[in-house]
């Protein structure tokens, strides 16, 4: 395996155009749908919702026809931070003074609930971080934009422009696998004239500092990138202050209303079970 | 809008002025080409005209807009549309489908006429079927294709192609060319930016620029003669006319101002004589060591994702020292992927391979010293060069490496043997720096590791007709002192006479290797690959058809002429 794929380890923000049950939704009942899933399992206080969200989340995978191992590809990258992130949970989560600590590390005294807490921070970041993959996987950019355009029509007599907002959101997205290839390519041009990159050795924080090379020439490549594409949007007729249409015009139909049926279902069950 | 015409008086930009007092206007349904120098304001000009910069001094119209006027804006972008350099630069969406409608969008047309006008750009610009295709996942040809669509779908009266082919190849440029004018048979008006000049032969007009001015602005035929005028200009001849100058001695039939190659192959006279086929004799000196052996490769990109295919397939290689060996292929025939096969970018994953008695396979070879050995020129300089001044960039590699000797020393050796200057250069930033020149920092950077085997991909690519041949003589250069070269292009017009071997790529198998002549010769195989016979080799065909004794062997226009005078005149060689 090639070891400058970064577009393989990036998961989050990639659109797989499969055609599953899923994939058909409107985009405004996925987004209202994966969001009151997200917000269900941020706010769960009890492992066993998150557990159970889990299995709903395996469910969803299923059918929108991702494949488990590009999901699980997508959850590697993230997982040591996550990791660290627990064990800090471990130790700063407040316990009751009578508890005794299990273990004492320099001091630092481990308490069963902190141990509880980092499992299911751990638990909780990576079912979300599946639940992310699967959602952008399922929601191509197009739909995404239209539907959160959609949703926050009302706010438009207000004055606000939601046509702005879904198109910085679209420029956003689009930017995410170009900086990964822009990364690719310039780690390439790197290693290929001696720098440690693909070379297996060294470890966690030498592997982590040479990333450091490699941000000031991925700024400045995105910088010229993104300017060349503004010039690029003009010449096109882009104005930011005209009125714009778009090529799909969405229905809600019965489908659509079960899909949004199932995920507020499933939000409930993970947030009132005990 | 009945007569469409550009003008810029006193057009001016503060200091280094890119366009000077420039006067000229174009009428509607003109297809004009606009060629000049790397760095001669070409592209600016192309910015001028659709808007995206507004002259200093005096006005741009189009039809009787004045693009000073911020009004006017909307109807001059919806009247020129413009497709830039690098194509990747300009998706704005993740698919393509919703690229394409993102112009219409922009003028606000109903949702019915949108998608309308994104099916019918999809199928002139043969898209069909690629609509929800991820945009950053196309091949550079597919994505040039997207950005055509793109302009077309917001039916402009002019089109502005901004060195919109130099990153194709040539079925690329050639589909690119066809739409062009086929658009310009409809009654849009196309203006070309273009480096080759068999390019800008095919329009009814060229224009030329030099450092900021309009110095030539006539038909291709007046344009291009005398050869003089126009290589006073950093230009050239259209490869084509360069080979009818040198063989019209021979063959006074053919006429003056050959600009296609049909003018040429129809003026050929047949062969009355009695001459026998004579073979070249060529020093077939002793068999040199190979230091690249490669067999069966196979590489899959993104296995395992639905995003996956296969780049290369079963895919052989064999490079003896110290020779040029050419990688000649359509893109995405997988020339780039074998080239960081041999460097070690990326590990194989099937099949054998052996450089420099590295074990490619081998779980426990030093990656570093392989890289050392074996240097990478990257396909776009843009991808390359990524530090800010000239100086680092070159010394990058010898200091990584830890080449013995003075750093600075090492990097100004470099960049004399790509003939830059080390005072004028190595402070300058890298951002500034023009596209020849970006060439030669790279070619430079690499060079400064000292490696034994220099792989280089498309080095020749979006450069003036000077600027390649200085790239070309310096490539002979490091050939002659002994460094085994690996070139893969698609542009290899010029090149191939330096070429010892040369392997046909196409869908990442190596179709056919062996000595440039008798490639060449076999049309069969170029076609299968999607390439076009070289001219050389095209007008020896032509010959050998009219019975003329020419080995087929021959592959440059100096072997055609000796032997063409040879049969002619009967002088012994």
């Amino acid at each position: 395996m090639s070891n400058f794929e970064y577009l393989q380890n990036v998961s989050i923000g990639q659109y797989f155009p499969l055609g599953s049950w899923l994939h058909k939704r409107d985009p405004r009942v996925k987004l209202v749908g994966f969001s009151l899933m997200i917000l269900a399992l941020t706010l769960s206080t009890q492992i066993k919702g998150l557990l159970i969200g889990a299995g709903f989340i395996l469910l969803l995978m299923v059918l929108s026809k991702t494949p488990w191992h590009y999901v699980l590809n997508g959850l590697l990258t993230p997982l040591p931070f996550l990791l660290i992130l627990a064990m800090i949970q471990v130790f700063i989560t407040p316990h009751p003074s009578e508890s005794m600590p299990l273990v004492k590390i320099f001091g630092f005294g481990i308490h069963s609930v902190g141990i509880m807490a980092g499992i299911r921070l751990l638990v909780r970041f990576c079912i979300l971080v599946i639940l992310l993959t699967i959602s952008s996987a399922t929601l191509s950019t197009l739909e995404m934009i239209h539907g959160i355009e959609l949703l926050l029509k009302p706010l438009r007599i207000f004055g606000f422009r939601t046509d702005n907002l879904a198109m910085v959101l679209q420029i956003t997205l689009r930017f995410i696998p170009f900086l990964a290839l822009n990364a690719e390519k310039i780690a390439k041009a790197q290693a290929s004239r001696g720098a440690e990159w693909g070379v297996k050795r060294g470890n966690l924080l030498k592997r982590v500092s040479q990333f450091f090379p490699l941000i000031i020439p991925l700024f400045n490549n995105s910088l010229r990138q993104a300017e060349t594409l503004a010039d690029a949007m003009l010449a096109r007729g882009y104005a930011g202050n005209t009125k714009r249409t778009s090529m799909i015009e969405y229905r809600i139909t019965v489908e659509d209303w079960k899909f949004l049926l199932m995920m507020i279902l499933f939000s409930l069950v993970i947030l009132l079970i005990k | 809008m009945d007569n469409v015409s550009y003008a810029y008086p006193d057009s001016e930009n503060p200091a280094p002025q890119v366009l000077k007092d420039l006067n000229l206007s174009i009428n509607e349904g003109e297809f004009v080409a606009l060629i000049g120098q790397n760095g001669s304001g070409k592209s600016t000009l192309g910015k001028l005209l659709n808007a995206l910069i507004i002259p200093d001094q005096g006005r741009v119209f189009i039809g009787d807009l004045d693009t000073h006027n911020s009004v006017n804006l909307p109807s001059i972008r919806r009247t020129v549309g413009m497709i830039f350099q690098r194509p990747q630069d300009e998706i704005v969406a993740t698919t393509v489908s919703e690229d394409i409608a993102f112009g219409p969008s922009n003028l606000g047309l109903a949702a019915g006429e949108i998608t309308y006008r994104v099916i019918e750009a999809m199928n002139v610009t043969g898209l069909t079927g690629f609509d929800d295709r991820p945009s950053y996942l196309l091949s550079a040809g597919e994505t040039q294709r997207v950005a055509l669509a793109g302009v077309l779908a917001m039916r402009p009266k002019c089109i502005i192609f901004d060195e919109t082919t130099a990153m194709l190849d040539p079925s690329g440029r050639e589909m690119v060319m066809e739409q062009a004018r086929a658009l310009n048979d409809q009654g849009i008006t196309i203006l070309f930016i273009t480096h080759l000049m068999e390019e800008a032969a095919q329009a009814d007009r060229i224009i030329v620029l030099d450092r900021g001015q309009i110095v030539m602005d006539a038909s291709p035929a007046e344009v291009f003669s005398p050869a003089s005028r126009i290589r006073s200009f950093g230009l050239d001849l259209p490869p084509i006319s360069l080979a009818a100058e040198r063989i019209r001695r021979f063959f006074p039939s053919i006429p003056d101002k050959i600009l296609q190659i049909s003018d040429l192959l129809q003026n050929l006279p047949g062969y009355s004589g009695n001459k026998w086929e004579q073979i070249p004799k060529k020093s077939n000196g002793k068999t040199l060591p190979f230091c690249v052996e490669i067999e069966d490769l196979s590489h899959i990109y993104l296995r395992g994702t639905p995003l996956a295919h296969q780049s290369l397939d079963d895919c052989s290689l064999r490079v003896a020292e110290g020779t040029l060996h050419g990688l000649i292929g359509a893109t995405g025939s997988g020339k780039s992927t074998l080239l960081q096969h041999l460097n070690g970018l990326i590990s194989p994953q099937s099949g054998k391979a052996k450089v420099l008695g590295f074990f490619l396979n081998s779980p426990d070879i030093d990656i570093k010293v392989l890289r050392r050995s074996v240097g990478l020129a990257f396909q776009q300089t843009e991808d390359q060069i990524f530090e800010q001044y000239v100086g680092d960039e070159i010394a990058f590699a010898a200091r990584n490496f830890a080449i013995p000797g003075k750093i600075s020393e090492i990097v100004q050796s470099a960049m004399e043997v790509v003939g830059l200057d080390f005072i004028t250069f190595k402070d300058r930033l890298t951002s500034t720096l023009s596209g020849g020149e970006r060439r030669k920092v790279a070619l430079a950077s690499v060079l400064a590791g000292q490696p034994q085997i220099l792989l280089l991909d498309e080095p020749l690519a979006g450069l003036d007709p000077i600027s390649r041949k200085e790239i070309t003589s310096h490539l002979v250069n490091l050939k002659k002192n002994g460094k085994t070269l690996i070139l893969s292009t698609h542009q290899f017009e010029g090149v191939i006479e330096m070429m010892d071997e040369i392997s046909i790529m196409a869908k990442g198998k190596d179709l056919v290797h062996g000595k440039p002549g008798n490639i060449f010769s076999d049309t069969s195989n170029l076609e299968a690959a999607g390439i076009k016979a070289p001219l050389v080799a095209s007008i020896i065909n032509q010959l050998r058809h009219l019975k003329w004794p020419i080995s087929k062997e021959i592959i440059t226009l100096d072997e055609l002429e000796s032997s063409l005078s040879s049969i002619i005149n009967g002088e012994e060689r």
